[in-house]
């Protein structure tokens, strides 16, 4: 907490861009987080596709067989 | 597909570590700069004291500002010197020794104004570490995207469309993140929302451009010609990417442009880990969604096959 006065005028003057600079990194973040988040369920939901599919094939080629 | 989630994995941990560093020395090691200077009546002690100033007024209405500062007026022939009270267009009010002393404007001949001066912190410049790596990434993938248009154009293999479809979609997430941080820190440093200079404009163009080329894809349905057109698009876009990159070095720009030496240690440190840091999420960006691709390619594979 600043109690100098001059210094409370200094900063009073800069403080606005506080906000935008935070506004700045929670886009960020939020952006390479939730963008990673997604990649990764899809490719956790694909992954059980392709498990589910290969496993019915392996299965149709073992009653061919 | 197995080998791209591991390389993904590495990657984001690694950019993870390096990214978290690098937002802490951002914030917890390398300074503040100064943007400007403040102007205050008083001194005290601190490192953002540049000096004291004295400054000539010529007329009574540019005291206006200056309330609480050692003012020294000379009106009708007589020298009055105190702190100043109130200054408008009609007067000057100054609280001397022997009392306040009211001085009309129309009598004011000259004034000094003499106070400290403050260096005026930049917090706005802490989006730079991240924004700017953000930026090169955008153009290093873009690079990319070209590069594997070029590959597809000269052997017509799928992979590399791919690969160079992907590239842009990594692009489109940069370019994004590039925009919405330079949006905030031009906000923050020129007062606007936006404008209309050089590397704006091309990094703009470069932002549509990146847009038209899933536009493109979605809008052509035959696979070969979908792929042979963003190929095209893409290489013809990525011109603008060296553009947009060396603008502000070629002509007048208001965008700042890192010089060698430009940056103290622990700033030019968090700077270069935030870059490293932010290849390796890009990278690991890039190699998910691979993966995913590879996946999809498995499953139409086995349904295809499963159909038969």
């Amino acid at each position: 907490m600043v109690t100098d006065p001059t210094l409370k005028e200094v900063y009073s003057l800069v403080l606005t861009q506080w906000p935008l600079v935070a506004g700045a990194y929670a886009l960020l973040w939020t952006g390479l987080v939730v963008y990673v988040g997604f990649a990764l369920k899809r490719l956790n939901g694909l992954g059980k596709q392709v498990e589910v599919l290969e496993a019915a094939l392996a299965r149709r080629s073992g009653d061919a067989g | 597909m197995k080998s791209h989630t591991t390389r993904a994995f590495i990657a984001l941990a690694i950019g993870g570590v390096l990214t978290l560093a690098a937002f802490l020395g951002a914030f917890f090691w390398a300074g503040v700069p100064d943007f400007g200077f403040v102007r205050t009546a008083e001194r005290t002690d601190s490192v953002r004291y540049q000096g004291p100033f004295d400054q000539e007024i010529d007329e009574a209405r540019y005291l206006a500002n200056f309330a609480g500062y050692d003012v020294e007026v000379v009106a009708g022939g007589e020298t009055v010197r105190g702190d100043l009270v109130e200054a408008d267009e009609t007067h000057v009010t100054i609280e001397t020794a022997d009392g306040e002393v009211t001085v009309s404007a129309a009598e004011f001949e000259t004034g000094r104004v003499r106070g400290s001066s403050y260096g005026r912190p930049d917090w706005g410049q802490k989006i730079f570490y991240f924004h700017v790596p953000v930026a090169e990434i955008s153009f290093i993938v873009f690079g990319f995207a070209a590069f594997y248009s070029i590959r597809f154009i000269m052997t017509r293999r799928r992979e590399y469309d791919i690969k160079a479809r992907v590239s842009m979609e990594v692009t489109l997430m940069f370019v994004t993140l590039t925009m919405a941080t330079g949006i905030l820190w031009t906000k923050a440093a020129w007062g606007v929302w936006w404008d209309w200079e050089p590397r704006l404009t091309t990094y703009f163009i470069m932002t549509l451009l990146v847009v038209a080329y899933f536009v493109l894809r979605n809008s052509v349905e035959d696979e070969e010609r979908r792929a042979m057109y963003a190929a095209v698009f893409s290489i013809l876009g990525f011109i603008d990417a060296p553009i947009s990159f060396f603008i502000t070095r070629l002509i007048p720009s208001n965008h700042p442009v890192i010089e060698r030496g430009g940056l103290e240690p622990p700033m030019l440190v968090s700077f270069i880990v935030a870059q490293i840091g932010m290849i390796a999420l890009g990278y690991a960006i890039y190699q998910l969604r691979m993966g995913e691709m590879l996946l999809q390619d498995r499953i139409e594979s086995a349904k295809t096959q499963l159909e038969r």
